[in-house]
């Protein structure tokens, strides 16, 4: 139940970034659709929807215009378009309570870099959830005889909850006095706002975001001494490149990759020359499951190595 | 007795009429100068910090002193009303609104432009227009002081003399 208020609590909190003119036909959505909502989406031009697990579903109220699409980024800034510049270039603004705005639109290039977007297409408003206690069943498994952490990759599909997990390790890690380092290059591990993440990822946490990934493994390396560096989604030779760097300096890592399955990774040449470096030592890998996910953790020694 | 007590009354009345319009000069030159560097640490933490506004808000309304402050303040409470209402229409109604700042249409006029730009665009565009104000309320509180540099004698001196005529007349 509580869990229930705390999901409705989200979408509420997702609808204050609405226009006014929105707010009505969002608040009038049954309570069941506002438990399962993982999206709000705007499109210039027609009604705007809610992305429930089993789809887009019209929020009713008329179709959305450019006024309406600015001003949900103007709520989102508070106001304040140059703080977010380098965000909006990324795609995305981070507002208060760790939504994620994802933008789309005409671009402005100069010089061959997007530099904001002449008019806005579309936004979504990603309702980001904490799960705390998420990582419970499997905090043993990593945690070794020694109380060290085993470096440690996360892997499921979009949207299975690789991030939700992640934050929650992250969260309990701190909580227990050891000093994590995150790289929240797309702000959505602790969803930083006025130098307070919006997110709870404990008291002992360094957070840099809003700086690629490779960039900020190398300066919070330098920079804050950490035992742990927490990165989302790696995606680059480069990221690999700088966590190797942090392995090397006996940092342990976090991490999350896309992937469908171990059989996915041993086919992605970054992943798999990652897992034979030994930047990890464990894999999660999560599924969804009629209700809630299944986590299975596994040793990248008996899954990779031998199995390539 | 009477006479005489009646006669200073009237000349202490016109002289303060007088003396009031003299300090409404200097009030009006004081906001006018506190509403230049208010610009001006606006247009620094805009483009130097990249601050957002509602931190600028607060900011302001604790630096800067009496109707100017007062002007801030009242945009930083009116920034959670967003989505209702908008930037412009937040500083626009705080500019308004503020009548202690007594400043002429003009200069409403002025500031209420800057509103177009705030929080809305890029540091380098809000950057030449703020310069841009802080260029016309420059001009402004440059006449304003003219103004009460000019004023201040004759006022004060209209005042008495006013009196004084009254009290001939009527004696």
């Amino acid at each position: 139940m509580k869990d229930t208020y705390y999901r409705i609590a989200r979408f509420d909190g997702a609808v204050e970034l609405l226009p006014q003119s929105i707010r009505g036909a969002a608040r009038f959505l049954d309570e069941r659709d506002k438990e399962q909502a993982e999206e709000l989406r705007l499109r210039s031009g027609h009604i705007p929807t809610v992305l429930l697990p089993s789809g887009e579903k019209e929020l009713g109220g008329g179709a959305v215009t450019q006024k309406e699409l600015h001003g949900v980024l103007e709520i989102a800034s508070g106001a304040s378009v140059h703080t977010v510049r380098e965000c909006i270039r990324n795609g995305f603004v981070t507002a208060k309570g760790g939504y994620r705005i994802g933008v789309c639109g005409s671009a402005i290039l100069r010089e061959g870099a997007i530099t904001g977007f002449r008019d806005i297409s579309s936004v979504a408003i990603r309702i980001v959830k904490e799960i705390r206690g998420a990582a419970d069943s499997v905090m043993d498994q990593l945690t070794g005889s020694d109380g060290s952490i085993a470096a440690t990759l996360i892997v499921s599909p979009p949207g299975a909850g690789k991030t939700t997990l992640l934050r929650d390790i992250i969260r309990q890690l701190s909580e227990r006095g050891v000093r994590v380092a995150v790289a929240d290059e797309r702000g959505e591990l602790a969803g930083m706002l006025g130098g307070v993440p919006q997110m709870d990822i404990g008291a002992r946490c360094d957070v840099l975001d809003g700086c690629p990934k490779a960039e900020a493994v190398l300066m919070l390396l330098r920079a804050m001494n950490p035992q742990i560096i927490a990165v989302d989604e790696i995606t680059d030779p480069r990221d690999a490149a700088a966590l190797s760097s942090a392995v090397h300096c006996g940092v342990s890592l976090l991490a999350t990759a896309h992937g469908e399955s171990i059989a996915d990774l041993r086919q992605k040449p970054l992943y798999r020359d990652a897992l034979q470096a030994g930047l990890f030592r464990k894999i999660i890998l999560i599924r969804r499951q009629a209700r809630g996910r299944a986590y299975q953790v596994m040793d990248v020694e008996a899954e990779i190595c031998t199995g390539s | 007795m009477y006479r005489v007590i009646g006669a200073l009354l009237i000349v202490v009345c016109t002289a303060v009429l007088g003396f009031g319009g003299v300090l409404r000069l200097g009030r009006r030159v004081r906001n006018l100068t506190g509403l230049v560097s208010a610009l001006e640490i606006m247009k620094g933490e805009i483009c130097e910090r990249l601050t957002p506004m509602p931190e600028l808000f607060e900011l302001l309304a604790g630096t800067m002193e009496g109707p100017v402050a007062g002007l801030f303040q009242a945009c930083g409470e009116q920034m959670t009303t967003l989505g209702e209402s908008s930037m412009y229409l937040i500083w626009k109604s705080a500019v308004r609104s503020a009548e202690e700042l007594e400043l002429s249409e003009q200069e409403a006029r002025t500031l209420t432009e800057v509103g177009h730009v705030l929080g809305r665009y890029d540091a380098e565009e809000q950057r030449t227009a703020i310069s841009f104000a802080i260029r016309r309320m420059e001009g402004c509180l440059h006449r304003a002081e003219e103004e009460k540099r000019a004023q201040t004698k004759v006022r004060a001196a209209l005042g008495v003399t006013a009196g004084l005529f009254v009290v001939i007349i009527l004696l």
